[in-house]
């Protein structure tokens, strides 16, 4: 092993110590930011590996073209040597050799690209995802990284150092990776602090640092495919590897470009003499740093100017103290020092919120029925009869006192729930089912209303409740049926006494009509037993009078004259009797006639 | 750059870093105990600006200073008479001892712990010393809810005031709920009685309907039946007045009237279908014998 190797051998280790220990912390400290320099810093330490193993190979194969007589020169100048002055065999395997070895190379980086881009790709993910980050113990996590920084930054001074005594460049270029990796650590550090003094930076210092790690994967590939269409040039990997940081590229060559040509342009501008150009730079140098501090230090104050919107109230603290406790900073436009001297809290206070209890909203818009399932999931309250009840209530409310809602409670909406919960619990235990659902609502609110309020003024929670509202209140799901059931009876309750009612109506009317009727009746027989008396008796009269006149004829005409109306149509029988012999006149009336033959008959 | 500058620079940023480490914010929502290589040193509890060693030396401890809320799982317990109830508390607690707080419970996570174990354990013995009937019923004054609660606050607070540093302000039951089995007989006897409800109603209906369907009845019938004697008592009349009509007038010849009357009712009763065996020595026929009727004698 030669010294480079040695060199590049150790950086690797330590790198990794320091990888491993970047990784511990990030799990530590729960930061993104941590975590995207340890996989970048983790993605170095394999770059170095693919570095060693080129050196290690490129060793190789000089030994082996030494052995089959060749030059390195002329190795490297043309492919056509191999025609020449290789024997055939040997020729072979050195070109499967070369293949294979390049083909691993190749491999590896490819691989190491891939990968680069899987990572930077989930770090992103895991930055723009919603979830928030916490990230604990901040102060004690930005002394370690500050540590790493510095141990990144020795390991480059050495690999530089000791690239630079034995002309190695890929030495050299590590070195200047590990540098990169200390820029990382330092950008993580400062991520970290703002974190303690309530800056939260650290997504943007994650995609800082994922942007770096997905530019580097992108260099890798490019390397990786041009060596690939370039086999014969095998230096690209290696070369590769020294240039491969553009940040380094920038600070180290076009930097000092731009700033040369800066420092022209003003001079001409400014018309300065351009024969001491040096003091001029000077000057300008301190121009450029003076301006770009007051730059800086006017956004950090400017920063502390803020607005409160008309529906927004603050409270300013300074050094954790708030200024004022009983005046809240009223809407407008306002400044406080910049963190961290001051905080400013601000409030929604004036819009009315609203809270649901009872229930868990489902999304889509429900027909709220007693029988149908309207929300996501009802809590049943116990009634005092020990039956349940589903009631679900939305509360409206706002921020009356800021400080107390601020600083008197870790959560005063949650304990809200909970109070408003414990009176609905408190309060429906002792009532009947009915009344509650029916009668006595208003009552309801109120009392509940007023006890609610006088509870969050106890425990100073700074909310003033605006109203207090009954969304429904009914049985549960599951017997509401029942309880339908019982308006359906009272439906039938009614129906029932309708249909009397139909029938009483109908039958009366009738019966006094029949009344009425036979009234009439009666009447028309009596006028008609009248009538027909006085014009009988009349006939009758008029008959007797010339009957008298003639009592005899007029007697024997009349039996005559019936006779004759009665018998022609009639059966006849006439018996002549023997002498002395004394026989009845005989009517049958109705009678079977052969039958009457036999009778007569048998009489005979 | 000359070299002035860049220690300078170097001074300031080591400031800057040290000033993290010695100065630290005491917040109007926590207290502070400033610990030195673990000893607590000093508890802060006015907010502002203060310095101490820097971080290895004497470290910060924070602790929240405002009411907090804990919410229990939901329990099984017993009441006295031997009645299951699931009951769900919130506890509002804060530290009162920071130190106390520190060197017992360490911080909130285990402090919410410990107290759900001193609450759940006194809720199960308060609640074992009532009757179903104080939690849950619609007489006057059995009710003693608030009482329970009370009581589980008093006796909670006395076991975490002094060796725990939490003052535990109030407990209150945010949800009463019964077992399972238990909710399947509660909804059988809600539905029964709403059943019985129905039936009530439904039967009642009925019955009124049937009260006015026989009284329509009666009605009825008192309209007919006094109808009917009204027709009767004018027909009688009528009968009355002929039958006097006819008596005088008959009276005057009753031989004659008899003698019309029964022709005519001959005449009426006897008909087609009437057979009659005729006597030939009867009146009518007398005149065929020759011998006996002559006409004339």
């Amino acid at each position: 092993m030669t010294k480079e190797e040695i060199t590049a051998l150790i950086s690797s280790f330590i790198n990794l110590i320091l990888s491993v220990a970047k990784f511990i912390l990030a799990a530590y400290s729960g930061s993104i930011a941590l975590l995207a320099q340890a996989w970048a810093s983790i993605f170095d330490i394999l770059s170095s590996f693919v570095l060693f193993g080129a050196l290690r190979m490129d060793r190789a194969e000089v030994s082996l073209r030494k052995n089959s007589v060749n030059s390195q020169e002329n190795y490297r100048d043309t492919g056509s040597i191999f025609k020449d002055e290789i024997p055939p065999q040997k020729r072979k395997s050195l070109a499967a050799r070369h293949l294979f070895i390049s083909r691993l190379e190749e491999k590896v980086a490819v691989g190491i690209g891939l990968s680069l881009i899987f990572i930077s790709y989930k770090i992103f993910m895991k930055i723009i995802h919603p979830s928030s980050i916490v990230i604990k113990n901040p102060l004690s996590a930005a002394f370690v990284m500050s540590l790493l920084a510095l141990g990144s930054y020795l390991l480059s001074k050495f690999e530089v150092y000791v690239g630079e005594k034995s002309k190695s460049p890929g030495l050299i270029a590590d070195g200047y990776h590990s540098k990169v990796d200390m820029f990382g650590s330092i950008l993580v550090v400062v991520a970290l602090l703002s974190e303690h003094l309530g800056f939260h930076i650290d997504r943007i210092a994650a995609v800082v640092i994922c942007g770096i790690i997905f530019i580097h994967a992108l260099h890798v590939l490019t390397t990786a495919l041009k060596a690939y269409l370039h086999p014969q040039e095998k230096s690209y990997l290696r070369n590769a590897q020294q240039h491969e940081d553009m940040l380094v590229v920038f600070i180290k060559e076009k930097l000092p470009l731009l700033m040369d040509r800066l420092y022209r342009a003003l001079s001409e501008k400014l018309h300065l003499n351009s024969e001491n150009y040096n003091q001029n730079k000077k000057i300008l140098n301190r121009v450029i740093v003076i301006t770009v501090l007051i730059i800086v230090v006017g956004i950090y104050f400017s920063s502390g100017i803020y607005m409160l919107k008309p529906n927004e109230k603050a409270i300013v603290e300074r050094f954790g103290k708030p200024l004022s406790i009983t005046k809240p900073v009223l809407p407008g436009l306002h400044y406080a020092f910049p963190l961290p001297i001051d905080r400013i809290n601000r409030v929604d206070t004036e819009r009315i919120r609203r809270i649901s209890i009872g229930y868990k909203a489902s999304k889509d818009y429900q027909l709220i029925l007693w029988t149908n399932v309207h929300y996501k999931e009802e809590l049943p309250f116990l009634t005092g009869e020990n039956s349940f009840l589903d009631l679900t209530m939305n509360v409206h409310y706002r921020i009356k006192n800021i400080y107390n809602f601020l600083y008197k409670n870790s959560s005063p909406e949650d304990l809200m729930i909970q109070l408003a919960n414990t009176i609905l619990t408190n309060t429906l235990s002792r009532r009947a089912f009915f009344p509650t659902i029916t009668v006595n609502r208003e009552k309801l609110e109120e009392d509940i209303l007023e006890t609610l309020g006088r509870k969050l003024d106890e425990f100073k929670t700074g909310i003033w409740i605006e109203g207090i509202h009954f969304r429904d209140i009914h049985p549960p799901t599951d017997i509401a049926p029942a309880f339908e059931d019982v308006v359906s009876a009272q439906e039938d309750y009614e129906t029932y006494i309708h249909k009397a009612k139909g029938y009483e109506n109908k039958v009366i009317p009738h019966a006094r009509s029949v009344k009425v009727k036979m009234k009439n009746e009666a009447i028309a027989y009596k006028n008609d037993m009248l009538a027909k008396s006085k014009g009988e008796s009349r006939r009758f009269l008029n008959q007797q009078a010339a009957y008298r006149k003639n009592p005899d004829i007029t007697e024997t005409r009349l039996y005559i004259e019936g006779m004759e109306e009665i018998l022609p149509d009639v059966q006849k029988f006439i018996i002549c009797p023997k002498e002395g012999e004394k026989i009845q006149d005989i009517w049958f009336f109705q009678g079977n006639q052969a039958e009457i033959s036999t009778i007569i008959r048998e009489e005979k | 750059m000359k070299t002035g500058n860049k220690f300078l620079i170097i001074m300031l940023v080591v400031i800057v870093g040290l000033s993290f480490l010695i100065f630290y914010k005491v917040d109007e929502r926590e207290h502070v105990i400033i610990t030195q290589f673990g000893q607590p040193v000093k508890t802060i509890t006015d907010p502002g600006l203060y310095y101490k060693w820097p971080d290895p030396v004497q470290t910060v401890n924070r602790f929240e200073k405002r009411l907090m809320l804990y919410k229990t799982r939901l329990i099984e317990y017993l009441t006295q008479d031997k009645k299951n109830i699931i009951v769900q508390c919130f506890v509002c607690w804060r530290i009162d001892n920071s130190l106390g707080f520190f060197q017992a419970v360490g911080n909130n996570i285990s402090a919410t712990k410990k107290i759900d174990d001193i609450v759940c354990a006194q809720l199960g013995s308060i609640l074992g010393n009532y009757e179903m009937a104080s939690i849950i019923s619609i007489e006057k004054d059995s009710v003693k809810i608030k009482e329970i609660e009370k009581a589980i606050t008093e006796n909670s607070n006395k076991k975490t005031i002094d060796s725990y540093g939490i003052k535990i302000k109030e407990i209150g039951i945010c949800r009463l709920a019964l077992p399972q089995d238990n909710v399947e007989s509660v909804y059988k006897r809600m539905k029964s009685e709403r059943e019985s409800i129905a039936n009530k109603y439904r039967a009642e209906g009925r019955e009124k309907a049937d009260i006015i369907r026989s009284e329509a009845n009666k009605i009825q019938s008192d309209i007919l039946s006094e109808a009917y004697k009204d027709a009767e008592i004018i027909k009688g009349e009528g009968d009355a007045a002929a039958t006097k009509i006819y008596a005088e007038a008959f009276e005057k010849d009753s031989a004659f009237y008899k003698f019309i009357r029964t022709l005519e009712s001959y005449k009426r009763i006897i008909d087609d279908k009437t057979t009659v065996v005729l006597s030939s020595k009867s009146d009518l026929f007398k005149y065929l014998n020759k011998k006996t009727n002559k006409v004339g004698k």
